[in-house]
């Protein structure tokens, strides 16, 4: 596979590219995220994948999930807004708005090994 | 100029290339950071430069380098370890530790604070957007001894 862009010689770790369309469905799960949606993250998350955010830090699509579920019991109407996307080989960095939740705060999150 | 690289097509604030040696002295910078380099600061940040962390908000260099220089007067021995660089265009993440003593509290054990920072540079590589995120709660204030406890109930109830 020819990636479309030359891997960034400077730093080995994120050489190999992201397949594009795995960003743009992660921004997508977020954007449109609704109690039953919860349900696909296995589609995105590797079986291993860790969370980490300043009340959680958990490992694997379920506790993740669940996670994301709680968010819909806890809160009225939660929504996510991806301000910028910025990505380099295998890792991104997202930031983004929580709408209803924290309104004009802005947080990030590190996606660490994408899955493919 | 040709950049190295061919530029990011599906958004065009990203598609001119950062000069390389924009992101690498940013980093040497803060790597090497001491009390007198800090002056510095305006060799590599744009004039209306803005800064963005969970207690400041500034824009300019005098301002933005008045906060360092207090980091040297309020901490013991503090630096950053930059840990990843994610560069796209003229924007990039960096992950960091940020390692310090507290002067009149545990004196003798290094704190460490996990973060990022969100850089933005200008069309001539200096930086024109510098936005700090990390979790104060877990990072800075559950290491105190009775904001601590308080910090850690908030989110124990926050999780239930």
């Amino acid at each position: 596979m020819h990636p479309p862009n030359p891997p960034n010689s400077s730093n080995p770790a994120p050489a190999t590219d992201l397949p594009a369309q795995s960003l743009d469905r992660l921004v997508v799960f977020f954007e449109t995220l609704t109690e039953k949606s919860v349900a696909d993250l296995p589609l995105i998350y590797a079986p291993e994948a860790r969370f980490k955010d300043p009340f959680n830090d958990v490992k694997g699509c379920d506790a993740i999930a669940a996670i994301f579920s709680h968010m819909f019991v806890a809160l009225e109407a939660p929504r996510f807004v991806v301000t910028e996307r910025i990505s380099q080989g295998r890792q991104c960095f997202l930031t983004w708005k929580a709408l209803r939740l924290f309104p004009n705060r802005l947080y990030f999150f590190l996606v660490r090994q994408a899955t493919h | 100029m040709h950049p190295p690289n061919p530029p990011n097509p599906s958004n065009p604030a990203l598609a001119t290339d950062l000069p390389a040696q924009s992101l690498d002295r940013l980093v040497v910078f803060f790597e090497t950071l001491t009390e007198t380099s800090v002056a510095d600061l305006s060799l590599i940040y744009a004039p209306d430069a803005r800064f963005k962390d969970p207690f400041n908000d500034v824009k300019g260099c005098d301002a933005i380098a008045a906060i360092f220089s207090h980091m040297f007067v309020a901490l013991e021995a503090p630096r950053f370890v930059v840990t990843e660089r994610i560069s796209q265009g003229r924007q990039c993440f960096l992950t960091w530790e940020f390692r310090f003593k507290f002067k009149n509290y545990q004196r003798s054990t290094e704190q460490v604070i996990l973060g990022a920072s969100h850089i933005v540079f200008n069309a001539q590589g200096l930086v024109s957007l510098h936005r700090d995120y990390w979790d104060a709660a877990e990072e800075l204030y559950e290491k105190l001894p009775v904001v601590g406890s308080v910090m850690r109930w908030l989110k124990r109830r926050a999780n239930t």
